[in-house]
């Protein structure tokens, strides 16, 4: 299941793709899972089809997911296929995860709190160690 | 002309177009009494206004045409003063639905504009499509023996005591049936791909209640779909056929055509009804989540 919100300021296909991605990365999604047509996921959300197919198109452009005739779009890899070189992707996300931690931060959570959410998604990922 | 039957008959057969054009007209006046503060009343007035006008000139074409049939003594504008309740589909799905639609604004799936968190489901419903293959495939076995066994009596039946139009109408039977039946099957096809395609927004929390029931409509209205019309109507059709075929008797069709074609509306009807039904679950449903977010 996925979720969007119209009164976020992130754009409305960085969203979908973004959930898209978290359900790649928790396992919910697996390689050869079909998602559903461009129209019924739009209708469902009350979106617009263009939106949906640029998300799908972005996911597809990285690996994760291809389309085929008769079996529509269907999870291909969960491992992103970057073109970036290994040490400037850990550098890439090693400033998301920055401005995340200093967004938790500014919120007001202290140390303790945002060990705790951070070992959350840690265990959501790859299970509890 | 002096059986009281054929006169009943007659009857009938003058009442039928008139009843039927009417009928889009007279719904959407029963269903009035259902407008609240929401509804749009300048809108409803202006499509109110637009339906009759439309069933009026309806009226005003169907009886010009059977005038000018029955001072001709044309049967081809006897044929097309007949044919004129086709009409009623344009009235019913063009301006009645609509008005319909307006009425009953909460059976509407769609999504609230002002909601602003929306939650979908990555389920495939093109892949949960009920009709299986042996729906298909037992409808064409039906269908096709049906066929076959009308081609067979004709060859087999003495044809020199058939008229004209008897043999006539035959062999157009024996080609217009199966493309009758191919056609429904294309145009069933689609519009239970169209179906499973309705949108089917779910709560933020992606109550499993709601998905049970989107589930339950979903597969309920392709079921009622397909053996209403990807079954029951063709082999309806197919065996009035055999029978016109083998018995030759007009009565008999007449009466197995006015008792089945009666028999497949109120079977509509019941899946129209039922339909509906599950629709007003899911709104009240949805409206309870809506209510109570936590739920």
């Amino acid at each position: 299941m996925i979720t969007i919100s119209l009164n976020s300021p992130i754009p409305l296909h960085d969203q979908l793709v973004q959930e898209i991605r978290r359900l790649l990365a928790d396992g919910t999604l697996k390689v050869g899972d079909e998602l559903p047509p461009v129209r019924q996921l739009a209708n469902d959300l009350g979106i617009n089809l263009n939106t949906v197919a640029r998300a799908y198109r972005e996911l597809t452009d990285c690996g994760l997911l291809a389309t085929s005739r008769g079996r529509g779009t269907v999870v291909l890899s969960t491992v992103e296929k970057t073109t970036e070189k290994p040490a400037e992707e850990r550098k890439r996300i090693e400033s998301t995860l920055g401005s995340a931690l200093a967004d938790a931060k500014i919120a007001g959570l202290n140390r303790k709190e945002i060990e705790l959410l951070v070992l959350r998604q840690l265990n959501k990922l790859w299970g509890v160690s | 002309m002096n059986d009281p039957a054929i006169l009943v008959l007659r009857f009938f057969q003058f009442l039928f177009v008139p009843i039927f054009l009417c009928a889009p007209l007279v719904m959407v006046l029963s269903l009035l009494t259902w407008r609240n503060e929401t509804t749009d009343r300048e809108l409803l007035k202006t499509k109110i206004r637009t339906l009759s006008l439309a069933t009026l000139s309806c009226l005003a074409v169907w009886l010009i045409v059977l005038i000018i049939a029955l001072v001709t003594r044309s049967s081809l504008l006897q044929l097309l003063s007949t044919m004129a309740w086709l009409l009623f589909f344009p009235l019913w799905f063009g301006i009645a639905m609509p008005i319909a639609r307006l009425l009953f604004a909460v059976l509407q799936p769609a999504i609230p504009l002002e909601q602003q968190k929306r939650t979908a489901s990555l389920v495939n419903r093109q892949r949960k499509n009920p009709i299986q293959w042996w729906h298909w495939g037992l409808s064409t076995v039906v269908c096709t023996g049906l066929l076959f066994a009308t081609l067979w009596i004709g060859r087999h039946i003495d044809q020199s005591t058939w008229t004209p139009q008897q043999s006539f109408l035959w062999f157009w039977g024996m080609l217009g049936y199966p493309a009758l039946v191919i056609f429904t099957y294309a145009v069933l096809y689609f519009g239970v791909r169209a179906s499973l395609a309705e949108p089917e927004p779910l709560d933020s929390h992606g109550n499993v209640e709601l998905q049970k029931l989107y589930d339950d409509a979903r597969s309920n209205r392709a079921l009622s779909m397909f053996w209403l019309l990807g079954f029951l109507q063709p082999v309806f059709f197919g065996v009035c056929l055999f029978l016109s075929t083998w018995i030759q008797s007009n009565n008999l069709i007449a009466i197995l055509g006015a008792t089945g074609g009666t028999l497949l509306g109120l079977a509509g009807s019941w899946a129209g009804v039922n339909a509906t039904l599950q629709r007003l679950k899911i709104a009240r449903l949805k409206m309870r989540l809506e209510s109570s977010p936590g739920q």
